[in-house]
């Protein structure tokens, strides 16, 4: 499994194969993808920061300036686009989360970037057609300073809270743990739901039944562990739909060639900022400066 | 001659079988997806025909909220269309007969319907919560109104025009009142095109989705928001939604059948006088 | 005044004559009588209530700042929304400039398909109406639905419709992937839905056209494309402009497909003015925007149709 983003590529681009072309010593009778990205409009932005993240981006600086288009982003960018152009499905660009998982699952792409819901997915045969044959890793990472270093984009926000005046804060406090722990065993480990494992009490491979065997389960957990630690908390500041929207369009836009990366991340920087004043500038800083102590608490940022 | 007349035989022909089979394959292949299993319906080759037949999808789909939103979709349209009628024919004559308003009044009629809906989605959010309308029938037959009375009001308004008026004339001076005039004589030579403008109004109310989303939530979901329910967010269930937009295309072209011989007449709009 | 109506010789030109004289007498008429105020009232009393009200509300909410998730109280601005959709959005004339560019070919193309297919269908016998009715059931799904099958009929790699291309040799397109060609799948899309209402419409506005005329200009010597000019579209010039306005105004409020199967994208392709107001009015909660663009396109379409509606007045005779 590829370490970084760069060898990604390379190991993409080797296992793209056209119809007629052998893989594995079979010859395709449909072309073969090394890889496949979350390539529609609404979350593509998320895999880009998936490869930004990890070479040290976030995504404003104290002063609520916008890193967007920083050299590093424009690279990470352009790792994208590559492997748009070079390695994945002509229909990237559609490919939502559907898509995404049914190129892995039906055998279309070698190794696709996605949510910790998919290998549940891929280990049940009425959904999958490549039932033991997958194998998980952390994202690749990019190297700074010797080491690798990975980040995983996560859509955060999914809170249970009991507020002051709840009339029934105890009850309240009950069904919220009823919700979130007791039955969120059931509901993280089936592959019917597209529902990640979030807590240190569900990484238990025993009940992960759809996998073949114990230490298969092992591994899939010890992924998620790991792509838990180093999760990269989406914007959570007021204006994050206008924000990520427009981010979204900037590597939409460059995906598809509309713009090149470069181009297009100024131009987002530039919305970005607009979008600041809009909101009140004075404010968004108070808040982001918040968010960024937290980044930085959780060692996802220097 | 006999020969040109083959040809030409022909050739309407193959345009017809072609439309056919541009405008229905696509419907053809959402009826076959009700019947796949979830495997079948993303595998390569295309399956067209599936392995088995079984109606598992439709009772899934009818169980589940299918049912429930046949019943509310048709409890909305219905009323919906019924309102627009009642409240759009009468005026559609008004203004053929008396030119109320002028070329204004009804420029302004049509004109309602240019509003994006997705701006009026937000006032009617809130004007339906200060009645305590929210996620109920009222809202949808409520907020319809203002895109199938514009209709009704200038389809119908076409086939009164084009209505000479000597008999209604006639029946006023022999001293009938207006409103049988309306009734009796008008209304009845017009129908065809009334009928038509219902169905449409149905149509349109039946399909309709953005307001139906917004407006209503569990108490009263119609089949678009049902359909839009079997994307998931993680999970499609093909199967499923090809089951239920089979079953909401039935009513519609049942109603359709029945009234046809209106239809075709009726949609004649009968403008050519202007 | 009526009776003597009634006693006119009914030959052709005097019944012709005596419908003119009694139309302009209609014209003159100063006291509407109470009936006719009557039959209009609940409809205008409805469609104020419900239309008028957001109207207005969305007007008065397009000189405020509204940024919900920032804060709930809304801001007095003035006209500074509409300032900045018209001079200060870079997104705003491209998303116009999509919608009009589905309006103007999306209602080309119906019409003309549509006409072509009329003419076909009145050439049918017996079957005509069958078929109408088999041809009507485009028009019967709810958009939503087209939108969600949409994305597997139209799906590259798997999709039953470039694998039938492929089958006949043609490399289907990327239809919703690549960015030359997702808004004409859009269009098609519409095409697909619509066309058959069109051509219906005017299968019987055809069907009504008076044979005698048709027949003295036959016997004229005019040939088919004269008689279609000269004839056939001026009687038929009223219905087309309906047709051709609501076609116009339902095309511009396109949004289920493309909310369906692109998300607006690739990149900003697919757009479209309507969509783009989604997004700022129910995914920024930027009201005050939205309402003012919402404005902004009313006056636009408005405008458009009033001119359309002239100059198809004029061209079609």
């Amino acid at each position: 499994m590829p370490k970084t983003w760069d060898e990604y590529l390379q190991v993409g681009q080797f296992f793209t194969r056209k119809a007629g072309e052998k893989l594995a010593g079979k010859t395709l009778t449909r072309p073969f993808y090394g890889c496949d990205e979350y390539g529609q409009r609404g979350f593509s932005w998320a895999w880009f920061v998936d490869r930004w993240a990890s070479a040290g981006g976030v995504y404003f600086d104290e002063n609520m300036k916008p890193q967007i288009d920083s050299p590093a982003a424009v690279k990470a960018l352009q790792n994208m686009v590559t492997a748009v152009k070079t390695c994945a499905p002509k229909d990237v660009l559609n490919h939502g989360y559907d898509q995404l998982r049914d190129a892995l699952l039906k055998n279309q792409a070698f190794m696709v970037v996605q949510w910790t819901d998919v290998p549940k997915k891929g280990a049940d045969p009425t959904q999958s057609d490549v039932v033991g044959k997958l194998g998980y890793a952390l994202l690749p990472g990019t190297k700074t300073g010797g080491k690798i270093v990975t980040r995983s984009m996560m859509p955060v926000g999914r809170v249970l809270a009991v507020t002051k005046n709840s009339k029934n804060p105890e009850a309240a406090y009950w069904l919220a743990k009823y919700i979130s722990d007791d039955t969120s065993k059931f509901n993280v480990s089936t592959p019917l739901t597209g529902l990640d494992p979030y807590r240190y009490s569900q990484l238990k491979p025993s009940f992960y039944k759809m996998f073949k065997s114990k230490s298969d389960a092992q591994t899939y957990l010890k992924t998620v562990e790991g792509a838990l630690t180093v999760g990269f908390p989406e914007i959570y500041i007021p204006g994050a739909a206008q924000y990520e929207d427009a981010l979204d369009l900037a590597v939409n836009k460059a995906l598809s060639g509309q713009q090149q990366p470069e181009a297009a991340l100024k131009d987002a920087a530039k919305a970005w900022d607009s979008i600041t004043e809009k909101l009140d500038r004075k404010h968004q800083t108070e808040l982001w400066r918040n968010a960024l102590k937290t980044y930085r608490e959780l060692g996802l940022v220097k | 001659m006999r020969r040109r007349r083959i040809v030409e035989r022909a050739a309407t022909w193959l345009v017809v079988l072609a439309a056919l089979a541009f405008f229905l394959l696509p419907v053809i292949w959402i009826v076959l997806t009700s019947f796949k299993s979830q495997r079948e319906v993303f595998s390569y080759p295309p399956v067209f025909l599936p392995e088995q037949i079984d109606f598992r999808h439709y009772s899934a789909a009818l169980g589940g909220t299918g049912g429930k939103a046949l019943k509310d979709s048709l409890v909305v349209a219905s009323a919906n269309t019924f309102l627009s009628l009642l409240v759009g024919v009468p005026t559609a004559y008004s203004l053929s007969r008396f030119r109320v308003g002028g070329q204004h009044l009804a420029f302004w009629i049509l004109s309602i319907r240019m509003f994006p809906p997705v701006a009026s989605a937000i006032p009617l959010f809130l004007l339906f919560r200060n009645w305590q309308l929210l996620d109920t029938y009222w809202a949808l037959i409520i907020a319809y109104l203002t895109f199938n009375i514009p209709f009704v009001v200038w389809f119908v308004k076409g086939f009164f025009d084009d209505l000479p008026r000597d008999l209604e004339e006639a029946a006023l001076v022999d001293g009938a009142s207006r409103w049988k005039a309306f009734t009796g004589i008008a209304l009845r030579l017009a129908l065809p095109g009334v009928v038509t403008s219902a169905l449409l109004a149905f149509v349109f109310s039946w399909n309709e989705f953005l307001l139906a989303l917004f407006l209503t939530r569990s108490n009263v979901r119609t089949l678009p928001v049902a359909l839009s329910n079997l994307v998931g967010g993680h999970e499609i269930l093909w199967g499923q939604i090809g089951a239920l937009t089979a079953i909401a295309i039935l009513p519609v072209i049942v109603l359709a059948l029945v009234f046809q011989r209106y239809v075709v007449r009726g949609l004649t709009f009968g403008a050519i006088k202007g | 005044m009526a009776r003597a109506n009634r006693r006119e010789p009914v030959g052709g030109a005097g019944a012709a004559a005596a419908a003119a004289a009694r139309v302009p007498r209609a014209r003159h008429r100063r006291r509407l009588p109470l009936f006719a105020w009557l039959m209009v009232l609940p409809a205008v009393a409805v469609l104020l209530a419900v239309t008028v009200y957001p109207l207005v509300y969305s007007l008065r909410e397009s000189f405020y700042r509204i940024e919900l998730t920032f804060s709930p109280t809304p801001e007095w601005v003035g006209f500074k929304n509409y300032v900045d959709a018209l001079t200060n959005d870079p997104r705003f004339w491209p998303a116009m400039g999509r919608s009009l560019y589905l309006v103007a070919f999306g209602v080309a193309i119906e019409l003309t398909l549509g006409f072509g297919l009329a003419v076909v269908l009145n050439r049918l016998g017996r079957p005509r109406t069958l078929v109408t009715a088999l041809l009507l059931v485009p028009v019967m799904i709810a958009p939503v639905a087209v939108a969600i099958e949409g994305v597997v009929i139209f799906n590259n790699s798997w999709g039953p419709l470039n694998y039938l291309l492929s089958k006949i040799g043609i490399d289907g397109p990327v239809w919703l992937g690549d960015r030359s060609v997702a808004l004409n799948t859009i269009l098609l899309a519409d095409v697909w839905q619509w066309t058959p209402f069109v051509a219906i419409i005017m299968a019987a506005g055809l069907r009504t056209l008076p044979e005698e005329v048709y027949e003295a200009a036959a016997v004229d010597g005019a040939g088919r494309w004269r008689t279609f000019r000269t004839l056939t579209l001026p009687l038929l010039q009223p219905l087309i402009i309906v047709t051709v306005l609501i076609r116009a105004m339902d095309i511009f409020k396109t949004f289920d497909t493309i909310f369906v199967m692109t998300g607006g994208g690739p990149g900003s392709a697919t757009e479209t003015a309507s969509f783009y107001t989604y997004l700022q009015g129910l995914r920024f909660f930027s009201f005050g925007y939205a309402a003012a663009i919402s404005y902004i396109q009313l006056i636009i379409i408005t405008v458009i149709a009033t001119i359309l509606v002239r100059r198809m007045r004029k061209g079609l005779g």
